[in-house]
């Protein structure tokens, strides 16, 4: 059991497998689905625009393309690095390296269930997502995770942190015996 | 049948694994997505206020640094280099050098030591040491015309102290309006220069020269000077006439004394004649004596004697 799972974890033949469902689940979601965000409110634009012009070092109002993940992140949304490194690309293909407010917030409003803020029904519905997710690497369902296999799980397997991060992350989470309570670090992650 | 039932559990096996590993990639990414949003925006906050501190920090730096600026400025003018004080000084110093070169080529060119001081007699272009002449000619005009300023403040103020006792006090008699200096003509030749220099600098100089020379205080004195020379005449007539009464008297003593009838008098009375009123008295009263005589003795020199004792 062990053996086949180290050999398989490996491979990089699972990756692209594994993002070819995502592009498919997502074309379908295009052809079918209507706009998955209706348009914020204009105190909330500003407010974003106001944001927007925090990460602007320049001065011409615009952000250069390597920060539209911060800057992103700072209005409200929680993307993939696939998502961010898609649009990053793709401006760097057109040899664009800075972008408009205009542009910021169609990539915003593109980003369906993972952008913009979420209702309060909205936000449980994506912490038990996340409990679930964290679940799978608990073992014996006893809702503790050792630190050591949840550093390890981040910085190994999916889209990779670095060690400062997880250091971060689990830092005053951890008990004396080396556990962390992920359904508490769960709440302070989404309602903090 | 055997062969087939072991295909069936490998690929089921297989299967299951796959979906298991993939549960899990799935997992881990989302938990990575929640976690970056929730830190960049957790960090926002701090970045900002890292940013305002920067930002203010900087601007105080700044006019710590122009206040440095101005002090040290202001410092080293003040005590190290003085740049007015030591501008002053030279151009102190470059005046009296230059007064001091006018004054030795002035002193030259009266005692007529060096040849080439002295510009040449029908050219209109002046020497350097003329220029420096005309330039020291200036330095005396710029005394000349304050003093003159500050004679005619005097005048004026004495004249409204005049006009504002007259209220009380009137001068009499009245000497009348002064008729002598309206009719005055100006001489306009001494205006016209002879040869007025090329260098424009100088020649307006040597024009408020030549005029500064048709003052009033220089028209008074010519005025004073003529009547000068008039009371001189009239003083001299008068010399004259008194002169000519004088000699009247002495040509007439003179002819009495070479009368032969003096020759029996002493010389004692000839010398003291004119000391006194008293000894011209006597004179005459012994010459009338002595002509009673000669009268009765000669009778041919009648008529001569009697005009004598009219004249008498």
């Amino acid at each position: 059991m062990m053996s086949r799972k180290g050999n398989q974890l490996h491979p990089s033949s699972i990756r692209p497998s594994s993002t070819t469902p995502d592009c498919n689940q997502k074309r379908r979601g295009d052809m079918t689905a209507p706009p998955p965000n209706p348009k914020p409110e204009k105190s909330r634009i500003m407010e974003m625009h106001a944001i927007f012009l925090g990460h602007d070092t320049r001065g011409d109002n615009k952000i250069s393309i390597r920060h539209l993940g911060h800057c992103l992140r700072a209005m409200g949304a929680t993307p993939t690095e696939a998502m961010v490194s898609k649009h990053v690309r793709q401006y760097e293909a057109s040899t664009m390296q800075r972008i408009c407010f205009d542009e910021v917030m169609g990539i915003y409003s593109s980003l369906g269930k993972h952008g913009g803020m979420l209702s309060p029904k909205k936000k449980q519905i994506e912490a038990d997502q996340f409990v679930s997710s964290l679940r799978v690497f608990d073992t014996d369902k006893s809702g503790w995770i050792p630190a050591i296999r949840l550093r390890r799980i981040l910085t190994k397997t999916g889209e990779c942190m670095g060690s400062m991060e997880v250091d971060e992350l689990l830092q005053g989470r951890i008990n004396k015996d080396g556990l962390v309570d992920y359904k508490k670090l769960v709440q302070d992650i989404i309602y903090g | 049948m055997f062969i087939a039932a072991r295909r069936i559990q490998s690929f089921w096996r297989g299967y299951r694994v796959r979906k298991l590993l993939h549960l899990r990639w799935q997992s881990a990414i989302a938990i990575q997505r929640w976690w970056r949003g929730f830190r960049t925006r957790h960090i926002l906050y701090e970045k900002v206020e890292r940013r305002l501190q920067g930002i203010i920090h900087e601007h105080f730096h700044r006019a710590a640094i122009r206040i440095q600026a101005l002090f040290r400025g202001w410092w080293v003018r003040k005590f190290i280099h003085d740049v007015r004080n030591l501008h002053r000084m030279q151009c102190t110093a470059a005046e009296d050098l230059i007064n001091c070169i006018i004054h030795e080529m002035h002193h030259i060119k009266k005692t007529d030591s060096i040849p080439g001081v002295i510009s040449l007699r029908n050219s209109v272009c002046r020497s350097k040491v003329e220029k420096l002449l005309t330039t020291m000619i200036f330095r005396f005009h710029n005394g000349r015309v304050l003093s003159m300023v500050a004679n005619r403040m005097s005048q004026k103020e004495e004249y409204r102290r005049h006009f504002r006792d007259a209220r009380f006090v009137t001068h009499i008699p009245y000497s009348g309006p002064n008729f002598d200096g309206l009719c005055y003509v100006r001489e306009d030749d001494h205006i016209v220069l002879k040869e007025v220099p090329t260098d424009l600098r100088y020649s307006e100089i040597v024009t408020e020269y030549e005029e500064s020379q048709l003052h009033e205080h220089l028209r008074e004195t010519h005025l004073r000077f003529d009547l000068r020379k008039l009371q001189r005449q009239i003083d001299h007539i008068n010399y004259q006439e008194l002169h000519l009464k004088r000699k009247f008297c002495a040509d007439v003593i003179d002819r009495m004394r070479k009368w032969t009838i003096w020759d029996s008098i002493s010389a004692n009375h000839k010398q003291n004649i004119y000391e006194s009123r008293k000894n011209t008295q006597v004179f005459f009263r012994r010459a009338e004596h002595l002509m009673s005589d000669f009268y009765v003795s000669k009778a041919e020199d009648s008529y001569h004697v009697l005009s004598l004792s009219s004249s008498t």
